[in-house]
C-alpha cells in the first residue's frame, strides 16, 4: 500500500542541516549582539558601578534590585509605562476600528483616503515628536495661534501640565501609528466575502449583530497582530519622550525606557541602570511568553470558524 | 425618508466624517510644511497668518549656512540603506530556515526574538556602547549600521517568516525535484514569490532606519552624525528658530513618504501575511 499522507499533517522538512547552515550567520549575529550584552548587563547589574568613578566598582549582589524596588521613582516609571501603553493602544484601536469600518464602506474613495493616511505612518518618530513639539508650543504652535485668532487666549499648555503631559506624549504615538491599525484592519475587512453580508441582510441582522458575528471574528487575528505590534512599541517608546518632555514635568512622563536612559547615560550609574534593564528584560520575556501562546492559539483556531 | 435616500445620506456622512479625520491627521504635517516656508517674522507672530509669500530662506540656510546638513543627510541615507540590505539579506535567509524547520527546534529562538522586540534599545545600550568603544568604532557609520541591524533583524525575520509560511512546501519540493539545490530553489523559486513580503520588510526597515535616533545618539559625535541628531541639536541652539527646524524635519520626512506612497500595497500584504488564513 502506498504511504498515504494526510493533507494537513505536519510536514517533516528534509535536509535540515542545510537549512541550519542558512540560519547560522543571522543567528550568530543576533545572538552574539543580544545575548552578550544581556549577559554583560546582568553582570553589571550586580555591581555598584558608576562610569565616572570606575575604580570604585563594588560587587553588591542584589543590592541594586533592593534599591530599585524601594525607589518610588521606579514604580512611577512603571506606572507611567503601563498608562502610556494602555492609552496609546486603546486610542489607536478605537480610532482605527472606526476609521477602518468607515473607509471600507466607502470603497474606492476609502482607498484614496487610506493612501493619504500612510503619510503620518512613514514619518520618522523623531520628526513626529518635533512636529508635535511645534503643535503644543503655546507661542508658535498653529493650534494656539489659531485659537488666539478666534479669541481664545488661554489654550492649555499640555506638556507643562503634569496631569495630562503623559496623554500629550501618547497622542504623538497614536497620531503616528493609527494609520498602521487602519491599513491592517482595512485589509482584513476587505477579505470578508460579500455573501456573509448578503445572508446577514436576508436574515435581517442589525448593524451591531453584523459587527459582532461577522466582522469581529474575521478581524480577530488582525486585531491581535495590531495589539501585539503597537503594544510592544508603546512599551518601549523613547524618542517622543526624549524630544518633548525629557521625562518631565517632574516625573510625569518618565517611562521605564527613559528612566533607564537617564540613570545610565545621564547619571552614569551603570549598575543601577543595568538592573533596571534586567527587570525590563524579565517583564518583556514574561510578556512575550504570553504573546506567543496567544498567537499560536489563535493560529490554530483559524479565522474562518 | 425612503431607505435609498437614507443610504445615500449615510454614505455622504461617512465620507465627510472620514475625510475630516484624515484631514486632522494630515494637519500637523501641513503645519510643518507651512512653517518651513514662512518667513521667520510671521512664524513668531501672535496669530496665524494664512496668506503670505513663501520663502526658501530656511532651506537655503540649512544647506548653505554655517552648519550644512548635507553630511547628516548623507550619513542617514547611507546608514539606512546598509541596514536595510544587511537585515534583508541575513533576515530572509534566517526567516526561510525558520519557516521550513520543524517548529519545536526553533521555538527558543523565536521566543528570544519576540523578547528583544519588546525591550527598548536602552536595555542593550550600555554594553553595546562599551563594546563599540573597545573596538574604537565610536563615531563611525559602521557602528550605527551594526547596532541598528541587530535591532531590526528580529522584526524583519518575523515579517518575512510569516510570509514564507504562506508558501507551501510543495513549491520547494517541486523546485528541488526539477534539479535545484536547496539554495538554488530559494533563489530562483521562493524569492520571486515572496517578493511582496521582502519589499514590505525592506520598506519598513528603511523607514525605521531613516528615523533611527537612539543608537545614533549614543554612538556618534561629529563624523557620523545623522540628520535626526542634527535636528535635535538645532532644537537647543536655535531655540526660537522653528523655520529651520521645520525645514529640516520636512527634508527628513520626504524619503519616508515617497517610499510609503510607492510601496503601499506591499506594506499591507507584508504586514498581514501572518494573519490572513
Amino acid at each position: 500500500m502506498a504511504k498515504e499522507r494526510k493533507v494537513n499533517a505536519p510536514r517533516k522538512p528534509w535536509r535540515t542541516k542545510k537549512y541550519w547552515l542558512l540560519i547560522m550567520p543571522a543567528v550568530i549575529i543576533l545572538l552574539s549582539l543580544t545575548v552578550y550584552p544581556s549577559l554583560y548587563t546582568i553582570y553589571a547589574s550586580l555591581h555598584d558601578w558608576n562610569l565616572t568613578m570606575a575604580e570604585s566598582r563594588r560587587f553588591i549582589w542584589l543590592g541594586n534590585f533592593i534599591k530599585i524596588v524601594s525607589n518610588s521613582l521606579f514604580w512611577t516609571a512603571m506606572k507611567n509605562t503601563v498608562l502610556f501603553t494602555v492609552y496609546s493602544v486603546a486610542a489607536q484601536l478605537l480610532i482605527g476600528i472606526t476609521l477602518a469600518l468607515g473607509l471600507n464602506k466607502l470603497g474606492r474613495r476609502g482607498a484614496i483616503l487610506a493612501t493619504l493616511l500612510v503619510i503620518p505612518m512613514m514619518i520618522p518618530e523623531v520628526v513626529a515628536a518635533i512636529t508635535w513639539q511645534l503643535m503644543y508650543n503655546p507661542s508658535y504652535g498653529p493650534p494656539s495661534q489659531i485659537a488666539r485668532l478666534l479669541g481664545i487666549y488661554n489654550f492649555p499648555v499640555i506638556l507643562a501640565d503634569a496631569r495630562i503631559a503623559l496623554v500629550g506624549v501618547a497622542a504623538v504615538d497614536v497620531w503616528r501609528n493609527t494609520s498602521f491599525v487602519v491599513l491592517v484592519l482595512l485589509a482584513g475587512l476587505r477579505a470578508i466575502p460579500a455573501y456573509y453580508y448578503e445572508s446577514a441582510a436576508i436574515e435581517g441582522a442589525s448593524a451591531w449583530q453584523v459587527f459582532r458575528c461577522i466582522i469581529f471574528p474575521f478581524l480577530r487575528p488582525f486585531l491581535i497582530t495590531v495589539i501585539l505590534f503597537r503594544g510592544a512599541d508603546a512599551f518601549k517608546a523613547f524618542d517622543a519622550i526624549y524630544v518633548l518632555t525629557r521625562g518631565g514635568p517632574g516625573n510625569a512622563t518618565e517611562t521605564l525606557a527613559y528612566h533607564i536612559f537617564r540613570q545610565g547615560f545621564g547619571f552614569f550609574e551603570i549598575g543601577y541602570a543595568s538592573s533596571l534593564s534586567v527587570i525590563m528584560l524579565f517583564v518583556a520575556s514574561w510578556l512575550s511568553n504570553g504573546i506567543l501562546k496567544v498567537s499560536t492559539r489563535f493560529d490554530q483556531s483559524g479565522s474562518g470558524s | 425618508m425612503k431607505p435609498r435616500q437614507k443610504a445615500i445620506l449615510l454614505d455622504r456622512l461617512i465620507f465627510l466624517g472620514c475625510s475630516l479625520v484624515v484631514l486632522m491627521f494630515l494637519f500637523p504635517v501641513l503645519c510643518l510644511v507651512n512653517i518651513s516656508i514662512k518667513p521667520t517674522e510671521l512664524i513668531t507672530a501672535p496669530t496665524f497668518k494664512i496668506f503670505f509669500t513663501p520663502t526658501g530662506q530656511h532651506y537655503n540656510y540649512l544647506f548653505v549656512g554655517p552648519q550644512p546638513i548635507s553630511l547628516f543627510l548623507f550619513n542617514t541615507m547611507i546608514i539606512s540603506l546598509q541596514v536595510t540590505i544587511v537585515s534583508l539579506f541575513f533576515g530572509s535567509l534566517a526567516a526561510w530556515a525558520f519557516s521550513r524547520i520543524a517548529h519545536r527546534r526553533t521555538q527558543g529562538l523565536m521566543y528570544w526574538m519576540v523578547t528583544t522586540r519588546l525591550v527598548p534599545p536602552v536595555a542593550f545600550a550600555i554594553p553595546l556602547y562599551l563594546v563599540i568603544q573597545m573596538l574604537n568604532m565610536i563615531d563611525t557609520r559602521a557602528a550605527v549600521v551594526l547596532t541598528h541591524s541587530i535591532y531590526c533583524l528580529p522584526f524583519v525575520i518575523w515579517i518575512i517568516k510569516n510570509y514564507f509560511d504562506e508558501i507551501p512546501l510543495e513549491l520547494d519540493e517541486a523546485a528541488q525535484i526539477d534539479g535545484c539545490s536547496v539554495i538554488g530553489s530559494l533563489l530562483r523559486v521562493i524569492y520571486p514569490v515572496a517578493k511582496p513580503g521582502l519589499v514590505a520588510a525592506g520598506v519598513l526597515t528603511m523607514s525605521i532606519s531613516i528615523g533611527e535616533f537612539f543608537f545614533a545618539l549614543i554612538l556618534t559625535g561629529t563624523a557620523a552624525k545623522t540628520l535626526p541628531i542634527g535636528l535635535i541639536s538645532f532644537l537647543s541652539t536655535h531655540m526660537l528658530d522653528w523655520g529651520k527646524m521645520a525645514a529640516g524635519s520636512v527634508i527628513l520626512m520626504i524619503p519616508g513618504i515617497i517610499i510609503g506612497l510607492c510601496a503601499q500595497k506591499y506594506l499591507v500584504s507584508g504586514l498581514t501575511a501572518g494573519a490572513v488564513k
